[in-house]
């Protein structure tokens, strides 16, 4: 019998165990197909009952502020033909009115000198997010004096002799480009990466049952008794798992297709796509490997995951990577010749933007898809060599504990303590002290949480943890480990901004809410430098890193970590500056065989609060080539970690 | 020379992160010729199972060598397996597969000629009294008959050599008398049938030799009634106990 035919075999046996099993068919198949319409619906729905119930209501709001008689005129002649809205003029105080809620808006008016003579007005309108009639009221006062603002501006052009006006704009755009290349260049910029998402959906739902599941149900010491060679498995799970991964992606464009067809989705009228042969032939020639690499990955984590459950906490982390590379396309400047041609993915996502812009190239497809189908083919190898892993093949059985034990467990144990973080800050968030909330958070949720299951696993603080001195020279270092770092995850933060630009407001919002006026400067260094460094350190490089890298690969480890470390401070525009920290704190973790060196620099890292003023204005500007300094001083932080710790780890 | 397994200086060594280095073979020496049901009896972890997946070429020997029909196990191990048919109480099948199909995927898996594949199904089914629910799939079988198509799958492609690794572990007295008795009959019809078990009475049941195993180490090799004259111990149980012990003294 040739490879091919053992191969055919296998696969056909792969997708009959998956067509027959109905867990799999639901989670891959049905669910995407009908969660997608009753999501879509269900939203349409609520969000035309809240129109229809804040229309129902009169909404009300009262003006104040020194410029209170010039802002209620102005508000009435914007207003003029809204119904339900309705302005309080009384003898009460609006900002009690307001505070018991009888309001559902406070507009402020206030007068500031303008550059001229005489003054301006400026309006601020208070609002409650999070109550809809709020929310509703303030959205049509910005939008009402928004309008009168620019009819009044047109006005005064027009009458001072400049063609301003609707109809008659001072500056005109025509856009050259056909209608089908734009589509295709803003549908490309995501395409990859939303194709990206089905696959590796479908991908786990495949991978997981595939090898980490047949582990657990001991099929593959069956399977591994054949004549069947280890190469030959991998290659047809492999091919079984980009099966589902395309099926998966198919369903979902079929079920695009139908939803807009029947209206479900709103279809823009004026997209325009032109897909030639050449064009489908690059597609299929980028999305292949896309696909391959997708499956390759997840069947690598169903190969190295003791069980099931396992390879499906790992699976997230996994989804999350993968997608990061598939967005490059957003980058901008970002074309098909440049190096980013050979990051795995990254290069075959801005190839198929180009693709469907009408612009292949052939030797910059040709390109992208090799550099990602080398990286599929090394994850089928690993895979494949995982099988051989003794220490994987028969570990399904329970271990004493011990960091092995706990390893297994890790991911779902730090997702329960994450979950009780986000209820217990989101119920008491509003009301509680700050100081008590950190406390109780970071003691109580993040220590206590990780030395109780440090006891239970009996993890050993020492030698598991990294709860052992390396030496005066390895912490030390982690004084221009900080500073360096610091640079960088403002590197780092600055390059998310190109893509996910955030408002200022937002950056104060956030710092108003790290350093709250009632903290003095003490109990800052107190509740956010030494409790963090302490407590964080101790959970995630500690525990987590520590247990997981003397069980499995130090870069899972690694990258396990911190995803927890950047979950537990999720925000969006803080994910990659954490992510970059949290993988800095690992690397003096691990090379210092201590957790030490990264609690000071945890603790230097967060003092940055403690400054007075805003950071120097040259890092926020600084030319790209400099951050070429803080990556050195970070080589020779960790070069000097490693070679000076009393405790550095062996291999 | 008709061994048709041979078993030389055979040497596994694990690695552990908090007993060291394990060392669950130790340097076996081992022929089982052909025809003959040779018994591995020990303990659990004196390295009956781990001589076993050796054999059949799901672990890598850390050094020796093991010939199956004459094919080096790590040189040549599609070929190995081949000729093996393995069978252990922790080897499952897949649920989802029908008994028949269970059959022909492992007879052509393993190379049975695809002409003459459902007819071999078909004698199998009808030999081994699985005809009743051989349409059925396998998670809605009893123990019993999981039982019937596990050893029928290990058969199915006609192998010259069958291992068993504690076949009866899990098995209720009834399952595992007939488990014990399809043993038998596998030796007599001409397999070459490798057992372990730490059952004294299993091994003595069914067993043409028996080889004593104890920390890694072939202790003594016989028939039952060889080592318990050898010992001067009225029973098997007596012979081993002494075997053993005697042997760490």
């Amino acid at each position: 019998m040739t490879p091919f035919r053992r191969i055919a075999l296998l696969w056909l046996l792969e997708m009959r165990s998956l067509v027959r099993d109905r867990r799999a068919l639901v989670i891959s198949v049905v669910l995407p197909a009908v969660i997608m319409p009753v999501m879509l619906s269900a939203g349409r729905w609520m969000e035309s009952v809240r129109r229809r119930q804040a229309e129902k209501d009169t909404c009300r709001y009262a003006v104040t502020g020194p410029g209170a008689a010039e802002a209620e005129s102005l508000l009435a002649l914007a207003l003029s033909g809204e119904d339900g809205v309705e302005a309080v003029r009384s003898s009460a105080d609006p900002d009690s009115l307001y505070a018991e809620g009888s309001l559902d808006a406070l507009v402020r008016a206030f007068r500031r000198p303008s550059r001229g003579d005489g003054e301006i007005l400026l309006l601020r309108i208070d609002y409650r997010e999070d109550i809809s009639k709020s929310e509703t009221l303030a959205s049509i006062l910005s939008a009402r004096l928004d309008s009168l603002r620019l009819s009044c501006r047109i006005a005064l052009l027009s009458e001072h002799g400049l063609p301003y006006g609707r109809g008659s704009d001072l500056v005109d755009r025509i856009d050259a480009a056909p209608r089908w290349r734009t589509s295709g260049a803003k549908l490309g910029t995501f395409a990859t990466a939303f194709v990206l998402l089905f696959l590796l959906s479908g991908a786990a739902v495949a991978s997981t049952d595939s090898i980490a599941g047949e582990r657990e149900k001991g099929t593959l010491e069956t399977l591994l008794s054949t004549s069947a060679a280890r190469s030959e498995i991998v290659g047809a799970k492999l091919l079984a798992v980009v099966s589902v991964g395309v099926a998966t992606v198919l369903i979902q464009a079929f079920n695009f297709v139908l939803y807009m067809g029947l209206e479900i989705l709103p279809f823009e009228s004026e997209v325009a796509l032109r897909v030639t042969p050449g064009t489908a032939a690059a597609l299929l020639v980028l999305l292949l490997p896309v696909a391959a690499l997708a499956s390759g990955a997840m069947l690598y984590v169903s190969a190295a995951s003791r069980t099931a459950r396992e390879a499906q906490f790992m699976s997230g982390p996994v989804m999350i990577l993968g997608l990061v590379p598939a967005l490059a396309p957003l980058l901008p400047g970002l074309e098909a010749g440049s190096p980013v041609l050979l990051v795995p993915v990254a290069g075959a996502s801005v190839c198929l933007r180009e693709a469907l812009a009408g612009r292949t190239d052939w030797l910059f497809t040709g390109v992208a898809a090799l550099s990602t189908a080398a990286a599929a083919a090394l994850l089928a190898w690993r895979a494949a060599a995982a099988l051989s892993s003794e220490d994987l093949l028969f570990s399904t059985e329970s271990p004493a504990p011990g960091p092995r034990s706990f390893a297994r467990s890790s991911a779902r144990a730090f997702t329960v303590l994450w979950v009780v973080s986000v209820i217990f800050s989101m119920q008491a968030g509003g009301s509680m002290d700050t100081r008590l909330l950190l406390t109780i958070n970071l003691v109580a949720v993040i220590l206590g949480g990780s030395l109780l299951l440090a006891a239970r696993n009996r993890i050993r603080p020492g030698r598991d943890m990294g709860f052992r001195w390396p030496g005066p020279v390895p912490v030390l270092l982690g004084i221009p480990g900080a500073l360096a770092g610091m640079v960088l995850a403002l590197g780092a933060f600055r390059l998310v901004s190109l893509v996910y630009p955030v408002a200022s407001a937002e950056l104060e919002a956030f710092a108003r809410a790290l350093m709250p006026g009632e903290m003095s400067r003490a109990q800052a260094a107190l509740f956010l430098c030494v409790l963090p460094a302490l407590c964080e350190e101790t959970a995630f490089r500690g525990l987590l890193l520590g247990t997981l890298s003397r069980t499995g690969s130090r870069a899972g480890a690694l990258l396990v970590s911190t995803f927890f470390f950047s979950l537990f401070h999720f925000s969006w525009f803080r994910l990659v500056p954490t992510a970059v920290l949290g993988i800095l704190l690992g690397l003096a973790a691990l090379l210092s065989g201590s957790i030490y060196p990264a609690m000071l620099w945890h603790a230097l890292n967060n003092a940055v609060v403690l400054l007075p003023g805003r950071l120097p204005g040259w890092l926020e500007t600084m030319h790209p080539a400099w951050y070429a300094v803080p990556l050195l001083v970070l080589a020779a932080v960790f070069l000097g970690m490693y070679r000076s710790s009393s405790k550095r780890p062996s291999g | 020379m008709d061994a048709t397994v041979e078993i030389r200086r055979l040497v596994k060594v694990y690695h552990d992160d908090t007993r060291g280095e394990i060392r669950a073979v130790d340097g076996i020496d081992l022929e089982v010729r052909r025809g003959e049901v040779m018994g591995l009896l020990g303990v659990n972890g004196a390295g009956k199972t781990t001589t076993l997946r050796i054999l059949a070429t799901i672990l890598s020997p850390t050094s020796g060598t093991a010939l199956v029909m004459g094919h080096d196990v790590t040189a040549e191990p599609e070929e190995a397996r081949r000729s093996l048919g393995y069978y252990s109480s922790t080897t499952a099948l897949y649920p989802r597969l029908t008994a028949r199909e269970t059959l022909e995927f492992f007879a052509r898996i393993n190379g049975y000629p695809p002409g003459l594949v459902r007819r071999r199904v078909d004698e199998l089914i009808e030999g081994m009294g699985m005809s009743r629910f051989a349409g059925s799939r396998v998670e809605k079988l009893s123990q019993g008959m999981k039982q019937k198509v596990s050893i029928a799958r290990t058969i199915v492609h006609e192998p010259g050599v069958l291992i068993f690794d504690e076949p009866t572990a899990w098995l209720d007295v009834l399952n595992a008398h007939d488990m014990l008795e399809m043993i038998r009959d596998l030796g007599r019809s001409g397999h070459t049938v490798v057992f372990s078990t730490h059952i004294m009475s299993e091994a003595q049941k069914i067993c043409d030799r028996i080889a004593i195993i104890h920390s890694g180490r072939i202790k003594a090799v016989g028939t039952p009634e060889s080592l318990m004259s050898s010992t001067g111990t009225p029973s098997l149980e007596e012979a081993f106990v002494r075997l053993v012990r005697g042997g760490e003294v």
